[in-house]
């Protein structure tokens, strides 16, 4: 009984709280980037790794789609491919931003502002810190999810 | 009748005499004799000829009293004349003439076989009528005239000497005119019998005449009555393959007019639980006699004319006094004859015939003919609502089957489409399933979907936004600048003065820059450039580097001097890795 209760509270109910963190970072990092695309632009061409001709595009699908895997996080839909989604971006953003740092490249993070904190390994840290959290999202059930109300209508109407 | 003295005066005297006398009694008998007989010749009557050969007969025999009896002994039937008879006994003796018969004519029995034109004299105690005659007549002949009329001649006494005997030569005279009796009563009744044969043969003609007029009329009744008949034969045909109540009235009208001769005629059936009005007028317009009340108004004073208490159902009754009874009823033509008929309580009708075209009033014949034609018409009548009432609902019926056909097709169609919507709502519901279960699942459809919507809405909003970005890099849409490489920028610094323009952020710049280059961002390029190059002569070359594979800077500041007319800039190729490769000088 315990231990379903541990592994319930260490599975479902911090799933829950790693979704609703996870995907306000990424709701709250994109709106920023939505309204001021060109400085984002300025920054994804900071690191180097995008081709010229991608980093308008790039600048500007990025951000939304930060805020739609976001908001579809914390509302609970389609939450493991979300979750993969955003454990995808993670990932890049680690590799990048530890590719920058081994080139000893003089730029900021850019995860929230354009001209924020110099990018350290502690971003890399931090970075990975989310996958993890996005990892076990989408490993775990979580509960409160939208589209678990309608997997249980879902139910009733083809059983 | 002078001769009648001559049998008194003679006397045996002399032979001469004798002979003489002899002489003028046979010429006074033959006298006698002709006038008697041209007497008698002029007579056809035979009652008149006894009556005058009576008085002839007693003059000569000198009888003061005589009967004649002319009869009929088969029938029993004559005449009884007398004369010098006292007017009782002579009426009396007429009233014995059977019995006259009975005793001198007793052969009448024999069949009428007995001899003609023969004169028996008889003695009045021989014939057992002793008693019938008066006493005195002993002088009696009998005769016979022809083969059915026989007579009877009966004189006396006698007035010489009161005796009853006659002489010889008065018998002879007597029987020579009795024979001129017979001759004259035969002629007379010969020319009575031809006259009464004539008589009858004026009667048999002209009943002959009546019985051919009776004939020529019964002829014409019949060709008339066979002429109706053929009509009424061919009307049954007609009227069999009629349907519609008018068209039957209206046949059977025409049919009417024309077998019985009637110039203009109306039948008409009213429906009083339908309140409708079947009419057929010929001859003469219709003056509002198919509306309901007209026509109601009608049928009623025809009913009331007939003298009926009640409406009994298929029954014709005629109609008394049809141009009073129906006057006023809006009827175009002067009525003759009506008849009323009714099929039941509701539907009743009437049957109006105008004159005959010759003007006489129908026969009763034909009125009784008509009256039956009515009643069979009542069999057509009734027959064609039925079958209009069947029709009706046949109509209905296969209106009904129609729409039953509409509303099975319909279910079959509503069955088809449940089926289609349950098939489909089985492919919702596994849709849905599948949906349930992919959403548990990561699914590369729903990455395509947000990658896609991603992209869609962050270009849609960069094309409403004030600070959008172009899509693609401003420089791969203009001519590249003049470009050079390390080494001659390095000779251009070094000779001409150039100044070297570091076009990366000012992160880069500050971390690694070519010795003596100027910072000019395209973020700062304005202010920047009004600070530092605004005074600096457009001939000064100026070399520009700052690129890498996500930004061409060095490209967008080049291309933003040249714009300020700057004459001679420059770009290194591979930018500063080429600089530090050739072991140019770098700070810091």
């Amino acid at each position: 009984m315990r231990r379903g209760l541990w592994r319930d509270a260490l599975g479902r109910w911090l799933a829950l709280g790693f979704r609703i963190y996870l995907g306000g970072v990424f709701v709250y990092a994109s709106v920023y980037k939505i309204g001021y695309a060109a400085e984002f632009a300025e920054t994804i061409a900071s690191y180097q790794i995008v081709p010229a001709l991608a980093v308008n595009a790039v600048a500007l699908a990025l951000p939304w789609l930060e805020l739609i895997c976001g908001a579809m996080l914390v509302a609970g839909v389609r939450v493991r491919t979300v979750s993969a989604i955003l454990a995808g971006l993670l990932a890049v953003f680690c590799l990048a931003v530890a590719l920058n740092l081994l080139r000893e490249t003089p730029i900021d993070c850019g995860c929230f502002h354009s001209l924020e904190e110099r990018m350290t390994w502690m971003t890399v840290v931090r970075d990975l810190i989310w996958l993890g959290m996005a990892v076990h999202v989408f490993f775990f059930d979580s509960p409160l999810a939208l589209e678990g109300r309608y997997q249980s209508k879902l139910k009733e109407i083809a059983p | 009748m002078e001769g009648g003295t001559g049998y008194s005066a003679v006397g045996p005297d002399d032979v001469g005499q004798d002979m003489r006398l002899e002489l003028e009694r046979k010429r006074l008998g033959m006298r006698v004799l002709l006038e008697t007989a041209q007497e008698l010749s002029g007579i056809l009557q035979p009652r008149k000829i006894v009556e005058t050969f009576l008085l002839t007969a007693m003059g000569p025999v000198g009888a003061r009293c005589g009967v004649a009896v002319l009869a009929r002994p088969a029938a029993c039937e004559g005449m009884v004349l007398s004369r010098g008879l006292p007017a009782a006994e002579a009426e009396a003796l007429e009233q014995r003439l059977p019995e006259i018969c009975d005793a001198y004519f007793p052969y009448r029995d024999l069949d009428g076989d007995f001899q003609v034109s023969k004169i028996r004299a008889i003695q009045r105690d021989q014939a057992g009528g002793d008693s019938l005659l008066p006493r005195g007549m002993d002088i009696l002949y009998c005769f016979t005239v022809d083969e059915e009329h026989c007579g009877l001649l009966a004189l006396g006494p006698l007035l010489a000497g009161g005796g009853t005997a006659l002489h010889q030569d008065a018998a002879d005279l007597l029987q020579s005119l009795l024979y001129i009796l017979m001759g004259a009563l035969r002629g007379a009744l010969a020319v009575s019998s031809i006259r009464q044969l004539s008589v009858d043969l004026g009667r048999k003609n002209d009943r002959l005449t009546e019985t051919l007029a009776a004939s020529q009329t019964a002829q014409r009744r019949l060709d008339r009555r066979v002429h109706q008949l053929a009509a009424i034969n061919e009307l049954a045909g007609e009227l069999a393959h009629l349907h519609e109540v008018r068209k039957v009235l209206d046949s059977f009208l025409l049919t009417m007019l024309g077998a019985f001769s009637v110039s203009s005629g109306l039948a008409l059936v009213l429906d009083r639980a339908g309140r409708g009005v079947d009419l057929a007028i010929r001859g003469a317009p219709d003056t509002g006699l198919s509306g309901f009340a007209a026509a109601d108004v009608l049928v009623y004073k025809a009913f009331a004319a007939t003298g009926a208490r009640s409406v009994a159902p298929l029954t014709v009754e005629p109609v008394a006094a049809a141009a009073d009874a129906l006057a006023g009823c809006g009827l175009a033509f002067e009525p003759a004859c009506a008849l009323f008929f009714a099929l039941d309580r509701e539907v009743q009708g009437v049957l109006v015939l105008g004159e005959t075209l010759s003007g006489e009033a129908l026969e009763e014949e034909d009125a009784q003919m008509l009256r039956a034609q009515v009643a069979t018409l009542l069999g057509y009548v009734q027959g064609a609502r039925r079958l209009s009432t069947i029709t009706a609902l046949n109509d209905g019926l296969v209106r009904q089957n129609e729409e039953l056909t509409r509303t099975v097709a319909e279910l079959t169609e509503a069955r088809q489409t449940i089926a289609l919507l349950e098939r489909a709502g089985e492919r919702v519901r596994a849709f849905l399933h599948a949906e349930g279960l992919r959403s548990r699942r990561f699914s590369w459809l729903d990455c395509g979907v947000i990658l896609l919507a991603s992209m869609l809405l962050g270009f849609l909003f960069n094309l409403a936004s004030p600070n959008g970005v172009p899509l693609v890099p401003g420089h791969l849409s203009r001519p590249p600048a003049h470009s050079i490489t390390a080494q001659k920028a390095r000779e251009l610094q070094q000779s001409e003065g150039a100044v070297i323009v570091d076009a990366r952020p000012q992160a880069f710049f500050e971390q690694r820059r070519v010795r003596g280059a100027v910072s000019l961002t395209p973020a700062l390029f304005d202010m920047v450039y009004i600070m530092r190059f605004a005074k600096l002569p457009l001939s000064t070359p100026l070399i520009v580097y700052g690129g890498n594979i996500s930004r061409r800077w060095d490209e967008d500041v080049a291309a933003r001097l040249l714009a300020r007319e700057h004459e001679r800039v420059m770009v290194i190729d591979d930018g500063l890795s080429a600089w530090v490769a050739r072991g140019y000088p770098v700070e810091p």
